[in-house]
């Protein structure tokens, strides 16, 4: 819709098409009455028409019509009718649409020889042509010049019309586009637990909707992580500090919020003509930047429709960014707590010191051989974490005895997972992961405790830690006898498959490799001897 | 008192439309120019309660058109809003211009606007009782 200035509007079609049907010339001029096309006619008289002589005729009216604020038509030579029409924009005569027409008389007109000798023209020849279209009465010019202004008002008007409905089209778009935007934004915000793929989403849309070459989502990390960016534009730390100097410089608004537009200098720079940025800020802190530049479309200039959508776009980011530190918060603040507890546990025991991590280790290592889910692998991996959680509540004269329990100690010991169970049971976000905790010492032929569950019975979360954690007992000293070597261990695991242990985890545990879990075995030694000699 | 009338200059039709529909609906009368010259033709002929204009127009922008508004004494006291799609410069070349009362950022909402013009009108006309009140 917007033109470029210097562009050449054609005549408008229909009027051409009927001056045709009408057996009239049709002829666009620039205001000085000069041809801006060749005038719509049989070839002879179009050439005829353009003839020296027959342009000054032209040229002549056009010096009158330039004082006049209305026009209408006239007989410059006798036989010879111009219905003149301003075409204005912007309400400027930038010219006319001129249409032509003859009566008989023309024939007999003193300048058709001339000009037929100045455009080496056969006479005989265009009064033939004239002829068969000067068919005009003086009558018909005065009802001609009625009706074709008013078709050319009707015309004019349905262009306006469809110029109009055009740019509600493009503004229907625009915002369609921008609607559909945020809509997609809004949508992908849950996307917490993939925070990258979120922001790469909005660097695109910035590129596709927003019509910008480049942009990129520049994240300050917290603490110690560093600066990430998202999105087509890669600018190295240098460059990023030159910008945002910039943005501080030129607008020390900014990073309070506002949206920094400053010129790039350099046309053959991606960003030219134009950058913008605007600060990401969420809970009172200033997150990151949105820059983009590289503008594409009819006008480079960063508008205020795009500067509100970078304020909606930052807006939107900031609370993403918020909800992913607060969830990352949250989870570390989870996985702090699970660990103090079983950190509890290996402080009272040091014949289990490391237990836990390792039974979590090969019970989530057992459940991703089995092809489960990483949600589930990650239940299983905390519930291995916690599974002993309950020694806490048996006594340590009990839990490090180096001989043989009696029948109430090993009472006591039995009720761990009963204990471990009822210290967790009120913990919402553990629910998950009771089972693995209650039932870890259920055997898979019924035998086990403390509820003598059978085969598919017990919760498969507990079928699988019982695996881990009947191998780990075994490789590991005791209070009550040494460790046992590799292949009695493997041996054992196997002979009590189907009766102890569920064959299916059995199996799967045997076909893993084991040199992560003997390094974490190292390590955990390491550090017993280290709190040894302390 | 008449129904106020209201001046709109843009020279993007499809904004004027828009704003000329519901400027009419809201009760006002409404008249259009599509550049900044016409609407101070306009403006001089038929004396508006109130000028909303476009910043980016042909001929005359709409702060050349609040300047030269200003420059008349029966013209000067209408108040403009300034409607632009290029909201830093507006702010800064506006603001020794006391008829300009409003700027706002495109796109906006038609209905925010018109709020503002009832606030506007209201304003001058309680402005011009407390002056009669106080001279009295």
């Amino acid at each position: 819709m917007l033109r470029r200035p210097g562009q050449v509007r054609p005549m408008p079609p229909e009027f051409e098409r009927r001056c045709v049907q009408l057996g009239l010339l049709a002829w666009h001029l620039d205001p000085n009455g000069m041809s801006v096309a060749e005038p719509t006619a049989p070839d002879l008289l179009a050439m005829w028409m353009s003839s020296r002589p027959m342009r000054r005729v032209l040229t002549d009216l056009a010096s009158q019509w330039s004082g006049m604020d209305t026009i209408g038509p006239s007989e410059p030579i006798p036989g010879m009718w111009v219905f003149p029409f301003a075409e204005t924009h912007r309400r400027r005569r930038t010219g006319y649409f001129v249409a032509i027409g003859f009566e008989p008389k023309i024939l007999d007109s003193d300048l058709l020889e001339p000009s037929c000798v100045g455009g080496s023209l056969q006479l005989g020849s265009v009064k033939h042509q004239l002829a068969v279209h000067a068919t005009l009465t003086p009558t018909c010019a005065k009802v001609l010049g009625s009706t074709l202004s008013w078709m050319l008002e009707d015309i004019t008007s349905g262009t306006k019309v469809e110029q109009t409905i055009e740019g509600f089209t493009e503004q229907l778009a625009l915002t369609y586009e921008t609607v559909s935007m945020l809509s997609d934004l809004g949508t992908g915000m849950s996307a917490m637990g993939d925070p990258a793929s979120f922001l790469r989403s909005v660097g695109e849309h910035i590129s596709d909707t927003l019509q910008y070459g480049w942009a990129s989502i520049v994240i300050e990390g917290r603490g110690e992580q560093g600066r990430t960016q998202y999105g087509n534009l890669r600018l190295d730390d240098v460059e990023l500090d030159a910008v945002l100097d910039r943005i501080e410089e030129d607008n020390p608004d900014a990073m309070a919020g506002s949206t920094a537009i400053f010129g790039v200098a350099d046309p053959g720079s991606p960003l030219a003509p134009q950058l913008v940025a605007h600060p990401i800020k969420g809970g009172g802190r200033v997150h990151g930047v949105i820059i983009a530049g590289g503008k594409m479309g009819e006008d480079p200039q960063v508008s205020t429709y795009e500067t509100k959508s970078f304020q909606s776009l930052s807006g939107l980011l900031g609370a993403f960014l918020e909800n992913v530190e607060l969830y990352e918060d949250q989870r570390r603040m989870f996985f702090g707590t699970i660990r103090s507890m079983s950190g509890a546990l290996d402080a009272k025991d040091r014949y289990t010191r490391g237990h836990s991590d390792r039974v979590a280790y090969l019970s989530a290592e057992i459940a991703r051989k089995l092809g489960l889910s990483d949600d589930e692998i990650e239940r299983i991996h905390i519930s291995g974490i916690l599974h002993d959680v309950g020694k806490i509540g048996v006594p340590e004269s009990v839990l490090c005895k180096p001989g043989r329990l009696t029948a109430e100690e090993f009472d006591a010991i039995k009720r761990h997972p009963q204990i471990g169970y009822d210290i967790l049971k009120d913990i919402p976000s553990l629910e998950d992961v009771l089972p693995g905790v209650l039932h870890h010492h259920e055997r898979y032929d019924g035998k086990g405790y403390p509820h003598g569950l059978e085969g598919e019975d017990i919760p498969f979360m507990a079928r699988i830690i019982g695996v881990a954690d009947t191998f780990d007992a075994m490789s590991s000293n005791r209070a009550y006898r040494s460790k046992m070597s590799r292949d009695v261990v493997l041996g054992e695991i196997r002979a009590v498959s189907g009766s102890q242990l569920d064959p299916a985890a059995a199996e799967a545990f045997l076909q893993l490799d084991l040199a992560e879990y003997d390094r974490m075995v190292e390590s955990h030694a390491a550090q017993d001897s280290m709190g040894e000699a302390a | 008192m008449s129904t106020p009338l209201i001046l709109l200059a843009d020279d993007e039709p499809h904004i004027t439309h828009v704003m000329a529909r519901a400027v009419r609906m809201a009760g006002f009368d409404v008249i259009t120019a599509e550049d900044g010259e016409e609407a101070y033709e306009l403006a001089a002929e038929r004396l508006p309660d109130l000028i909303v204009t476009d910043l980016q127009m042909p001929y005359m922008s709409g702060i050349e058109l609040a300047e030269k508004l200003c420059g008349r004494e029966e013209l000067a006291k209408i108040p403009v809003i300034l409607l632009s799609a290029r909201g830093y410069v507006v702010s800064e070349d506006s603001q020794h211009m006391k008829n300009v009362r409003l700027t706002l950022e495109k796109p906006f909402s038609a209905k925010f606007v018109i709020e503002q013009i009832r606030t506007l009108l209201d304003e001058r006309s309680g402005g011009e009782e407390g002056a009669g009140k106080e001279a009295a």
